[in-house]
């Protein structure tokens, strides 16, 4: 029973990703401030408990990370031969579907709250011994809640394409857009104090689709992937990686090859697969210094097999 | 994108400017602005000291709050009578303005009309002469009138409830908070009741304003309950 030599990171490629796990630690420090400091002011407003839910949801991408990080590491065994590389897939799949469902659910509620025509009720608080309407707290912990999430993802956003990790990716570009989640959530509690009952359920409403949309490309995309999709960059999504027509180039160059097929998959971080070849013999040094080739077109590559094939039993569509 | 962030900043710190003035919040079917000068729809739930209903219409501590509440907005108040459930659903569709009865914080109505904050807060004490009976009731005769909540209170602690009479009374009795005094001996809470009233969802500005009203009054409420409570 043969078992694969752990994947190889590069330096800078792990340097990246021991970034990135620093920067999933601080998120989780900073949405618990959120999370915490919105809860105290969570009253009657439909808008602010969706925005509340949607910063909950955002540790799950956040801790998914971290974990995925652990598992990957592992080598591969006896039991896991081709290592736990397929972790960063599964757990993209598991996030986006919470995500997904969670929208559902909320964009449910805001619009059942809107068709029942539920006026929320936002009264007094006392606050340091003072009288205050309790929607000026709500906005100061939703402007609060805005803050570190939009930094925390445009600092993860460049890691996140320069490794390759699409968990990470959800996370930034949720986080990113979460700006409009906190602006959404402001305006209908100001509504509500102009009088605007609606002003609320339509926020959370407008909210809760943000979520849907979000959690739906995700899932679709998250399939893809375990479905051994060709190989795309990170987020530009109908771009095939130009991977497979370097690894095509640099096969042909091997003088005892007459032409090369490419056949890969993406398995989270490592791409890997066979690379078909068309030669009339090739000998054992010959491969091993064709594999170590192909290795080093990208850093991603990951013991490509190579596979001699008689001349002419290549097809010829799909160049 | 930028100039977009902008245009939403500058009107948010515009509405945020707006809103900072008197006029807000606002009430969406303009309750406050309705009852001042007119009438003010009272419901009344039966409950004493809170609301006593007589043939010639409603007393009682809370009853006298409202009458308070809308001579400082120059109106004039029409009580209707009725279960707590009858009065909360007319509350809850705004045929009614406001409803008075004994309603507390932990009433689970609070999800579906609008509550203010507890103006008073009250408790079921049991008092006795030291602090060793008054923590331990078990097996002890309290004074509770028999028949009431209180003498169940008494009995989900094994105490024994007896009616309250003149001549040989025990040394340990279990009341309402009104009733007994400052100084008098050592007394234990059984339960606690944080009073609340009763507004339409949504009608904030109203609630604000009888929010603030029921807390400036607080003290008025405590005396009064010490001269009409049971």
């Amino acid at each position: 029973m043969r078992v694969r030599a752990p994947f190889d990171w590069p330096e800078d490629k792990r340097a990246a990703r021991q970034r990135a796990k620093r920067l999933e630690w601080a998120t989780l420090f900073f949405m618990t401030t959120i999370v915490v400091a919105m809860y105290f002011t969570l009253g009657g407003s439909q808008a602010m408990k969706t925005a509340w839910i949607e910063d909950l949801l955002g540790f799950i991408p956040a801790i998914l990370f971290l974990i995925v990080c652990r598992v990957e590491d592992r080598p591969p065994s006896h039991n896991f031969p081709f290592g736990l590389y397929k972790a960063v897939p599964i757990a993209y799949l598991v996030a986006s579907t919470a995500i997904l469902g969670m929208g559902l659910f909320l964009l449910y509620d805001s619009a059942s709250k809107l068709i029942m025509r539920e006026h929320p009720t936002i009264g007094l608080v006392t606050i340091f011994g003072q009288d205050v309407w309790l929607g000026w707290p709500m906005i100061a912990a939703l402007a609060y809640s805005v803050v570190p999430p939009v930094i925390l993802g445009r600092m993860k956003l460049p890691i996140a394409r320069d490794i390759h990790d699409k968990v990470l990716l959800a996370d930034a570009t949720m986080q990113k857009a979460d700006w409009l989640t906190g602006l959404a959530a402001i305006v209908g509690i100001l509504g509500i104090g102009f009088g605007f009952w609606w002003a609320d359920s339509v926020a959370a409403a407008v909210i809760s689709i943000d979520v849907v949309k979000d959690g739906g490309t995700h899932v679709w995309r998250a399939m893809r992937d375990l479905a051994d999709e060709i190989p795309h960059d990170a987020d530009k999504e109908d771009a095939p990686m130009a991977l497979i027509d370097r690894v095509c180039d640099v096969a042909r160059r091997a003088p005892w090859v007459k032409d090369a097929e490419a056949l890969l998959r993406d398995e989270g971080h490592p791409v890997t697969g066979v690379i078909y070849v068309e030669a009339e013999r090739a000998d054992a040094a010959q491969l091993a210094a064709l594999q170590r080739d192909i290795e080093n077109v990208d850093w991603r590559l990951y013991q490509p097999v190579i596979a001699v094939v008689p001349p002419s039993s290549m097809s010829d569509t799909d160049r | 994108m930028a100039p977009a962030k902008h245009a939403a900043a500058a009107s948010l710190a515009l509405t945020l400017l707006m809103g900072a003035c008197d006029d807000y919040p606002k009430d969406p079917k303009n309750t406050l602005q309705r009852v001042s000068g007119g009438t003010v729809r009272a419901g009344a739930i039966a409950a004493e000291p809170w609301v006593i209903w007589q043939p010639e219409g409603p007393a009682g501590v809370e009853v006298e709050l409202v009458e308070r509440l809308a001579r400082t907005l120059d109106a004039r108040v029409t009580w209707y009578r009725g279960t707590e459930h009858e009065v909360i659903d007319a509350l809850k569709h705004r045929q009614l303005d406001i409803v008075v009865g004994g309603l507390t914080k932990s009433s689970p109505r609070s999800s579906v009309v609008g509550f203010t904050r507890p103006y008073l807060k009250t408790d079921v004490v049991i008092v006795g002469p030291s602090a060793d009976a008054v923590a331990d009731i078990e097996g002890r005769d309290v004074t509770a009138q028999p028949g009431t909540v209180i003498a169940a209170y008494v009995q989900s602690e094994g105490g024994n409830p007896v009616p309250e009479t003149a001549e040989a009374a025990p040394a340990l009795a279990a009341r309402r908070s009104w009733r007994v005094d400052r100084g008098e001996a050592l007394m234990r809470s059984l339960r606690t009741e944080q009073h609340v009233v009763a507004v339409p969802p949504g009608e904030n500005a109203w609630l604000i304003t009888v929010d603030r009203f029921f807390k400036d009054e607080a003290d008025t409420a405590r005396r009064r309950l010490r001269e009409l409570g049971p």
